[in-house]
């Protein structure tokens, strides 16, 4: 076990040193940052004396030698746009990421799996169908569509939630809702199915035969079992989810980690990118790694393997 | 065993059971019609068929276990001298696993597969009274040996993927033994066994017979298994009994055109070769002939059989069959 952990984190690291390789060179090719950053009139010395303080004059190995060497400091770099460490410009931003991507997430998975359970519950029934038919709706429109949606009864029309920003409760209503939906009705659709699996299984057919009652079959077998394909698309809906902080984070103007890599790449802020790519790419990579150990809890088909 | 219980003659006793299936575009299926048969106290009687002629069906429907799409329509099915299909759902609840056990066909998913062995028998120790958990570990290694595990206290730890297809139907048998019942239902226990593997369970079964007295309704579609531990015999085609009688008589006597045919089949040695089957196919239980079922298929059939049932024919007090013919010394 201890054994498998550590080649899965061997693994991860190499896997984040290439995902930051392939950032770092796609950054520096897409244009170049010093014209970006200095006015328009800027003579050739100035130029010149911006790369050279950045480091940008090197060969691109060079430079990728020197950011590595960086890290092992936790030094990644300035900003080049807010003249201040990338880390700690990164590390300010991301606490709203976490609590809005946290909050849908939790929510996506609570709410989902109950309206899953009720649904397989009552299969067939009016709650079902209702349901069912929500799932397939709420999947079907895109997050960004739903954002503007909201923005344009809630805050514009009926004046109830702020348009954007991050300031009290009621600002985190739409933002956390137009991240949860699509997680929700995946985990909603899956619970439901992998209950009616189990439910249909011939151990549970067995069960029935031992004389265990539907309740202690629904909550102590069926779930428990139902949970192994919940388990699976929750870890990719939460890596979805961090994805979808990007966008729903710039429509409502939200000042975490999503909004930032958007500034940051349009500025092409090489240092903040680099930063926060090698986080979500720990993050996703240490996700799958948690999905997995999940697994192993489980299900002992798996732990013994 | 509860010292109220009567000691009838017979376990069960069901008389004219008919078992409805709501199919597709208001059709009707009768996997089980008019079905009247008895289980001896201490005996093992096998119920034999080919694929789809109602065995399974009728075992759930003893259990009052059948799938939401079908339903028992009539007849009394009768365990230890009470209507089990007049039950309340949660007197059903105390029969099953106590009074009447089960074990299914495929044993590799007949149990959870998250839980350990000994987590399983453990459950169905608890569902029918109180014992301190002490009381039911040493039960449930007594019920691991009963069924010929070895080393039971090793198991109780391992999970199901972990045993063999035929350790796991002995658990499976454990389980179904756990209360000591009265009558044990196996639905074709041996089908997805190894051969070497089926006549080790079977006999197992009869072993239970010997030491707990408990009944068995053995189901299967084969001769061979039947002669070797069924003390009687009924034969059911297209959701009729159409031959009963002790595994003796029959053998000696097959007194319906299809008892002769199954044997028949299934007497010609395994391995090399095509099996040989029926000619023909079962008829659709939706659309079933006027007269005889099996008439289509058999080579006796003359225009009364296609026309009228045939009437149910004593061979002997105890051996009858239904069939125009039965009785008149076939050729
Ligand atoms: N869920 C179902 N819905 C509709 N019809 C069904 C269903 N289950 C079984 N049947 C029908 O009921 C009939 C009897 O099925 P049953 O399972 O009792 O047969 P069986 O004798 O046990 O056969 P086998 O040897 O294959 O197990 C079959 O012909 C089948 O068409
Ligand atoms: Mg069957």
């Amino acid at each position: 076990m201890t054994n498998y952990i550590l080649k899965r984190l061997g693994l991860a690291v190499i896997t984040v040193l290439g995902v930051l390789l392939l950032i770092f060179v796609a950054t520096r090719m897409s244009g170049d940052v010093a014209l970006l950053m200095l006015p328009q009139d800027a003579s050739d010395e100035q130029i010149a004396a911006y790369r050279a303080r950045h480091g940008l004059d090197r060969a691109i190995p060079v430079q990728f030698l020197n950011f590595m060497r960086g890290m092992l400091t936790l030094d990644f770099g300035e900003s080049l746009r807010y003249q201040r460490p990338a880390l700690e410009v990164i590390l300010q931003r991301l606490p709203a990421t976490v609590e809005l991507a946290l909050m849908a997430f939790v929510l996506a998975l609570v709410v989902g799996v109950s309206l899953g359970l009720v649904a397989a519950y009552y299969r067939g029934g009016w709650a079902d169908r209702s349901i069912r038919t929500s799932a397939v709706l709420l999947q079907s429109m895109p997050n960004f569509w739903i954002a503007i949606m909201a923005i344009l009864l809630f805050a514009v029309m009926l004046r109830w939630l702020p348009t954007s920003g991050r300031d009290g409760a009621a600002s985190y209503i739409m933002p956390a809702m137009t991240l949860m939906l699509f997680p929700l009705a995946a985990i909603m659709r899956m619970t439901r199915s992998a209950i009616l699996e189990t439910i249909e299984s011939e151990y549970v057919k067995f069960l029935r035969i031992k004389g265990v009652s539907e309740g202690r079959i629904l909550w102590r077998h069926a779930l428990r079992n139902a949970l192994i394909p919940v388990i699976a698309l929750s870890g990719l809906q939460l890596g979805n989810l961090m994805g979808g902080t990007v966008i729903t984070e710039t429509i409502f103007n939200w000042p975490g980690l999503g909004s930032l890599m958007i500034e940051s790449f349009i500025s092409r802020d090489y240092p903040v990118i680099q930063v926060g790519v090698l986080l979500i790419a720990t993050f996703l990579i240490l996700l799958n790694l948690a999905v997995d150990l999940l697994f192993c809890v489980v299900d002992p088909r798996i732990r013994y393997a | 065993m509860s010292s109220q219980e009567k000691l009838e003659p017979f376990v069960l006793d069901v008389a004219g059971l008919t078992v409805e299936i709501a199919g597709r575009e208001g059709r009707v299926v009768r996997p089980a019609r008019d079905l009247t048969f008895r289980v001896g106290r201490g005996r093992v009687v096998g119920v034999i068929g080919e694929s789809g002629c109602g065995k399974s069906m009728t075992a759930l429907s003893v259990m009052r276990l059948l799938p939401a799409s079908a339903k028992v329509t009539g007849g009394t099915v009768l365990f230890n001298g009470e209507d089990l299909l007049t039950k309340s759902p949660r007197a059903m609840r105390a029969i099953r696993g106590k009074s009447i056990g089960m074990v299914l066909q495929d044993p590799s998913v007949s149990l959870d597969p998250l839980f350990t062995i000994g987590d399983q028998i453990d459950e169905a120790l608890c569902m029918h009274g109180r014992m301190p958990a002490a009381r039911r570990r040493a039960r449930a290694i007594e019920l691991l040996e009963a069924v010929g595990i070895p080393a039971p206290q090793d198991r109780l730890t391992q999970y199901p993927h972990e045993l063999s297809g035929g350790m796991l139907q002995r658990v499976v048998a454990a389980i179904a033994i756990a209360w000591n019942p009265a009558l044990l239902i196996a639905d074709e226990p041996t089908t997805a066994l190894d051969p070497t593997i089926q006549v080790q369970v079977l006999d197992l079964l009869g072993h239970l017979r010997d030491t707990l007295g408990v009944s068995i309704m053995i189901i299967t579609h084969d001769f061979g298994v039947a002669a070797h531990i069924c003390d009687d015999i009924m034969v059911m085609y297209a959701g009729e009994v159409v031959e009963t009688g002790p595994v003796r008589q029959i053998f000696d006597n097959p007194g319906h055109p299809y008892t002769r045919a199954l044997m028949e089949s299934s007497t010609v040695p395994k391995g090399k070769g095509r099996l040989p089957t029926i000619e023909g196919q079962p008829p659709d239980l939706g659309d079933l002939p006027p007269g005889c079922a099996f008439a289509p298929r058999c080579p006796l059939a003359n225009e009364q059989c296609h026309h009228a049932a045939p009437p149910r024919i004593q061979l002997s007090d105890i051996h009858q069959a239904t069939c125009w013919y039965a009785g008149e010394g076939m050729t």
